[in-house]
């Protein structure tokens, strides 16, 4: 009988033979089975052992810059399992690599076809030095299958090598936890807490999601920090990443599997809700409302003049810029309605705009149109007309013509007639383009949100932005702390054309960007043309001088109107807007002065005040030039004054649509957001340590 | 009104510098040379979508090709060096001759770039490029000998074959590997999903790419 067995193992091993070893050049694989018999139907654990010669290497499971992963194609089994034991960093300058260099051994778990009595496994590998062979070749496992399953003794020198490479296999779980702390374009930071390994290596398991360079990790308090560079070319809808984290220190390494999050997770809604507010709050101390609160004020001495028995109710209600027509004067009574009304009114003008801005946005974006927040001021015909009327509601101001006589009142209409609707309507159309603290958070939110929080957040703007006037309209006590009106009143009203028509530069300065200097002339003299047109008016009261003028107002409009579709600027003049010390943005620069020298990128508009503000206060100060200059900081302008998709995409990069936004990288290739309104001594701060 | 002083008196201070003329003009009149002097380095990192890096490189013939000179074409750049087992696969197995062919008769573009440096792996001298690429049986547009590895480094490739679409507007539609299977193997190339030909077709037809950027395979590129 055992005489039988014996001849029938022999005759089996002559007809086929098993072939456990695979040999290459350079390198040499063996497998070995860790169960010497197992019943039918059960799973066999392999290993597979390769061997390189000195300074040769095979791949991990994400080779790195170039390579391949070693393969297995089983004829006659299912590949339950394989271990990756954690790999190693193999520069190969500029390149690097992950892989094992000497020895390894990867324990597989194969499930054998029902009845198979030797595995037939196709195997594939690539070994490298600085050139690669790649090596194919074929195993032949016996499987030897009985009523029990047999384990390989815990001395066997088999058992022994696995069980010594399955230590270095990284544990699914019980590994540090990996909290997103930030991400941008450009690199994602993790945040670790415990204290700092003496030795930690970051492994990607897929490619093209982060670059092979080794990631920075800086100690930060009681936890540490790892700052992983994305891949230029990553798919930014890949929301998620498993990492192979290393930790050495007392004892072996241990190696983990590690999830993370590539995904900010969004602030909680109500936060971004009273950043909405706060920041609509604010806007109203920007420079960008100041236009507006000029035609508020000028309501205060309308009012003042016509009802000066109900002072107190009607000079708050004129701040709000009072429906003024000469029918709605306010008498003694209903005069509080009056003002609490115009107050509503206000507000609800500021609420309306907000929206339809905000639904005009969500609408052209999703059309495709890569636009942020104050897009319409990247359109010249938009800010052509907006010039056009501040320099009529200044000339009014400042005596040219009276309000309401006859042909030439639309433009007082616009300040007082339509009422404080319209008023409502010009503060949001001209305060949009800047933001506020907070709003440039709250506004890039609306990035993610869906459409109606989306429309909440806008509606939030509003509402902070029509705050204090509707305050003021609703409680009596602020009206009654207004000053007496009087003759200095008409001095004032006059004062106020001066902010109207610093505004109306403003707005021909941006123009100038968008059209170019030589259409600046046809403007200014359109605009010269009009004024005559409505100061004649006024002066000769006579009907055909009247349609003389409303026939020199339409031809000066019409000339400019079809004249700045056509109007491009100069090539060039766009950005020409760069100083010396200024280099235009591109991505190319950033990431090429990224993590080499510090970079300050400065995401600006020349329509947006709050951005030339900062530039005068702190940014081209000789102060704050001189500190770049100390530090050799490359200092980018984004300019957004043209619709610029590239800009709109590097701004939501940083989860914005709006500016300014002021951006710095350290030398070490840490991004860091600054506030929205700029001093010194921030600037000063970047460079402390 | 005291609760508007401080409002007022904030805007202003705020204001007024903003809107004042002479300094907004002394702005403009200042940062106007800029741009001219503007140098802009060779970037390191290639971006799909972005403008391809320039390049100047001269073929075995001394002739300069350059990417201004095939402005308004569609151009495959295919990193190579002949003794790479992944050029092997693609090359043994007639696979890049024919995508070479197939393309070029439709007007394409193919450069063939060698980068390895000299005394490194795949380095040709000049008299070796034309014997080599005649046995190879390739007939591409040209081979550019990037022996100093500045055309390489310029699109970050990394592999050879490492493989790059540009289309007529000069812009990179493609970067990365020939296929979807890395396998050293050619028997995988007829089941494998050939990326670049994939982009071609699509873009040619002024379809969208699929795919635009996968994950580059094969032997590191020899840089000096």
């Amino acid at each position: 009988m055992r005489f039988w067995f014996f001849g029938l193992a022999v005759l089996w091993s002559l007809w086929s033979p098993a072939q456990t070893e695979i040999k290459g050049e350079h390198s040499s694989l063996r497998v070995f089975a860790l169960q010497t018999q197992i019943r039918e139907g059960e799973s066999l654990d392999v290993g597979l052992d390769f061997r390189m010669d000195p300074q040769w290497h095979i791949y991990w499971l994400n080779p790195g810059d170039s390579g391949a992963q070693p393969k297995v194609s089983p004829e006659n089994a299912e590949i339950l399992r394989w271990d990756w034991p954690a790999p190693e960093r193999i520069p190969a300058p500029p390149l690097t690599n992950y892989g094992y260099n000497g020895r390894v051994v990867f324990p597989l778990r194969l499930r054998p076809v029902a009845g198979v009595s030797e595995l037939a496994l196709g195997m594939e590998w690539l070994v490298c030095k600085v050139e690669c062979i790649p090596v194919f070749g074929e195993i032949r496992l016996p499987v030897v299958y009985g009523a029990e399953r047999i384990e390989l003794a815990a001395d066997h020198p088999d058992r022994r090598l696995r069980d010594e490479f399955a230590a270095r296999v990284p544990a699914a779980a019980g590994g540090p936890e990996l909290r997103l702390l930030r991400v941008n374009g450009t690199e994602a930071v993790f945040r670790v807490t415990g204290e700092l390994p003496r030795e930690i290596f970051v492994f990607p398991q897929e490619p093209e999601i982060f670059t092979t360079q080794a990631p920075v990790v800086r100690p930060e308090g009681d936890a540490f920090e790892i700052v992983m560079p994305f891949s230029p070319n990553r798919d930014p809808a890949k929301g998620a990443a498993l990492l192979t984290l290393v930790l050495g220190g007392e004892g072996a390494p241990r190696a983990y599997d590690v999830g993370v999050s590539l995904k900010a997770p969004p602030p909680p809604f109500g936060r971004i809700l009273l950043f909405a507010f706060l920041g609509g709050l604010l806007l109203n101390l920007m420079p960008c409302v100041f236009p507006v609160l000029a035609l508020k004020v000028f309501g205060i001495l309308r009012e003042s003049d016509r009802a000066p028995a109900s002072r107190s109710a009607g000079v708050a209600g004129v701040l709000v810029g009072l429906p003024t027509s000469r029918s709605t004067s306010v008498r003694s009574g209903g005069a509080g309605t009056a003002v609490r009304r115009s107050g509503w009114q206000y507000a609800a003008g500021v609420l309306v705009s907000f929206l339809a801005l905000g639904g005009a946005l969500m609408v052209l974006r999703a059309g495709g149109e890569a636009l942020g927040w104050g897009f319409q001021l990247q359109s010249p015909g938009f800010v052509l007309a907006m010039l056009v009327l501040f320099v009529l509601m200044a000339l009014n101001f400042a005596g040219l013509f009276e309000m309401g006589t006859g042909a030439m009142n639309f433009a007082g209409r616009f300040a007082g007639g339509a009422g404080s609707f319209g008023t409502g309507v010009l503060a949001v159309f001209v305060a949009s383009p800047c933001t506020a603290p907070f709003m440039g958070s709250a506004l890039g939110a609306t990035l993610l949100l869906p459409v109606p929080a989306a429309l909440g957040v806008f509606a939030m703007l509003g509402a902070g932005l029509a705050f204090p006037v509707v305050l003021v309209s609703e409680v009596p006590a602020f009206g009654r702390a207004l000053p007496k009106p009087g003759a200095w009143m008409e001095s004032f009203k006059q004062f106020m054309a001066f902010p109207l028509f610093a505004t109306a530069a403003w707005l021909l300065w941006v123009l100038q960007f968008q059209t170019g200097p030589n259409f600046m002339l046809q403007v200014l003299f359109a605009l010269i043309l009009l004024s005559f047109a409505i100061w004649w008016a006024g002066r000769v009261p006579r009907p055909w001088a009247r349609a003389f003028a409303a026939f020199i107002a339409l031809v000066a409009l019409a000339w400019v109107g079809v004249g700045v579709r056509e109007a491009r600027p100069p090539s060039g003049v766009a950005n020409a807007a760069a100083g010396d010390a200024w280099s235009p943005y591109s991505v190319a620069l950033v990431e090429e002065a990224r993590g080499k020298t510090p970079v300050f990128i400065d995401f600006t508009a020349s329509w947006c005040i709050t951005c030339q503000v900062n530039k005068l206060n702190v940014l081209n100060t000789e102060k704050t030039q001189a500190l770049f200059r100390q530090h050799q900081v490359r200092l980018l302008k984004a300019d957004w004054t043209d619709r610029d998709p590239v800009i709109t995409r590097a701004l939501a990069a940083f989860g914005r649509n709006s500016v300014p936004l002021y951006v710095y990288y350290s030398a070490s290739g840490e991004a860091k957001i600054l506030p929205e309104i700029l001093t010194h001594d921030m600037i000063k701060e970047l460079f402390e340590p | 009104m005291k609760f508007l002083i401080p409002i007022l008196s904030a805007g202003l201070a705020l204001a007024v510098p903003a809107f004042g003329a002479t300094d907004a003009t002394a702005i403009a009149a200042k940062e106007a040379p800029a741009t001219a002097n503007a140098t802009v380095p060779a970037p390191v990192a290639l971006k799909v979508d972005g403008p391809a890096p320039a390049f100047a490189v001269k073929d075995a013939a001394g002739k300069t090709h350059d990417l201004a000179g095939v402005k308004g074409k569609w151009v495959v750049l295919e990193w190579y060096n002949k003794d790479c087992p992944y050029v092997r696969k693609h090359y043994d197995s007639k696979n890049m001759q024919g995508l070479q062919e197939k393309y070029m008769g439709k007007g394409v573009v193919w450069y063939t770039v060698i980068s390895s440096a000299k005394g490194k792996q795949g380095y040709l001298k000049n008299n070796e490029v034309a014997p080599n690429f005649e046995q190879e049986g390739a007939k591409p547009s040209a081979v550019l000998l990037d022996t100093d590895g500045v055309m390489g480094r310029a699109y970050g490739a990394k592999t050879t074959p490492h493989m790059f679409v540009i289309n007529p507007e000069g812009q990179v539609v493609y970067a990365g590997a020939i296929d979807d299977n890395n396998s050293g193997n050619p028997k995988v190339i007829p089941k494998s999903k050939n990326f670049v030909a994939a982009a071609l077709d699509a873009g040619m037809a002024g379809n969208p790419i699929e795919k635009k950027a996968t994950a580059a395979y094969g032997c590191a590129v020899k840089y000096n």
